[in-house]
């Protein structure tokens, strides 16, 4: 079976690293489109290592450009592959040739905290507990914004969600367990202080792969609190 | 094989610690997914297959897209 990694640009070369269980990587050409794939006896298991494997390949391929597919993507055979591919084979070129040259990062900051509505009725306090999340994702958002500002040229596109924390999505969700933060905007330069976060902000970044370390360098002068990961495939952005 | 450029994989060093939770959310929870005859497999599970739109993901990215809109 064919075990497909991502959608590239034809004529990308096959990466030089080793694919799923270090089979070889192979560039299939579907109409116009490109497939990076690797023959496997069977389905892959979705340890650690071949999710680091799955990573490495997309990784390898984002210079020329790639669509990640997710892992565990696998066809009978190149027909198989092809038919699957030819409904959205344009819109995976479009998609491939707007981020050659670009990674992903992953920018973590916390979210502060939303006020707590005091003595509402459960009905109000189910709303206020949806506004609270809604909130967040604007909140995210902003900072995805803010920080792609404040980092310019060497962005080429940002997107932020927000992601609860544990006991404040419980909260949310059941009203088990309310949140004693307080109000107010995401701050990029500093923590903010005496607030428990409410959350994250999760921030992808679109860079140029050869600003990567660059691009870390600004985001902790701005942002010391920032947890990033990457480099990895622009899978946000395809 | 290729001459494409290094890219920093300090990501996924192997002394990293960083992040099954990074290389699940990207790997497993992002990219794209192909219908039609694509299967989306693991360990020889089809999780997928023919044009069912259904959508391998961590079971946190399941519950975020099977909440209630509102």
């Amino acid at each position: 079976m064919l075990y497909a990694y991502g959608a590239v640009i034809p004529g990308t070369p096959a990466p030089a690293c080793p694919g799923i269980l270090g089979a070889s990587v192979d560039v299939l050409y579907c109409g116009e489109l490109g497939v990076a794939v690797s023959e496997l006896p069977a389905a892959p298991d979705a340890a650690p290592e071949r999710l680091k494997e799955h990573h490495r390949v997309t990784l390898a391929l984002a210079p020329q450009g790639v669509a990640p597919f997710r892992f565990g993507t696998i066809f009978a055979d190149r027909d198989a592959l092809s038919r699957a591919l030819a409904p959205r084979s344009a819109a995976l070129l479009a998609a491939v040739k707007d981020v050659p040259g670009c990674v992903e990062l992953s920018v973590c900051l916390p979210l502060p905290g939303v006020p707590e509505a005091a003595m509402a009725s459960p009905g109000a306090a189910y709303l206020l507990r949806k506004k609270r999340l809604l909130d967040m994702e604007d909140h995210a958002r902003d900072t995805a914004d803010r920080l792609r500002e404040r980092l310019g040229e060497m962005v080429r596109d940002s997107r932020g969600e927000a992601r609860a924390a544990s006991a404040s999505r419980a909260a949310a969700v059941d009203g088990t367990a309310p949140s004693k933060a307080r109000a107010s905007r995401p701050q990029l330069d500093r923590r903010s202080e005496s607030c428990e976060p409410a959350g994250t902000a999760q921030v992808a970044l679109l860079v140029r792969y050869d600003q990567v370390e660059e691009v870390k360098a600004r985001i902790r002068e701005l942002a010391p609190e920032a947890q990033i990961s990457g480099p990895w495939a622009p899978s946000s952005f395809v | 094989m290729s001459d494409l450029p290094d890219i920093p994989d300090e990501s996924v060093g192997e002394d990293e610690e960083i992040s099954l939770v990074d290389l699940v959310d990207h790997v497993l929870n992002k990219g794209i997914v192909l219908v039609g005859e694509a299967t989306i497999a693991i360990a020889d599970i089809d999780l997928i297959f023919l044009g069912l739109n259904v959508v391998l993901a961590s079971v946190e990215s399941v519950r975020e897209k099977s909440r209630p809109a509102g």
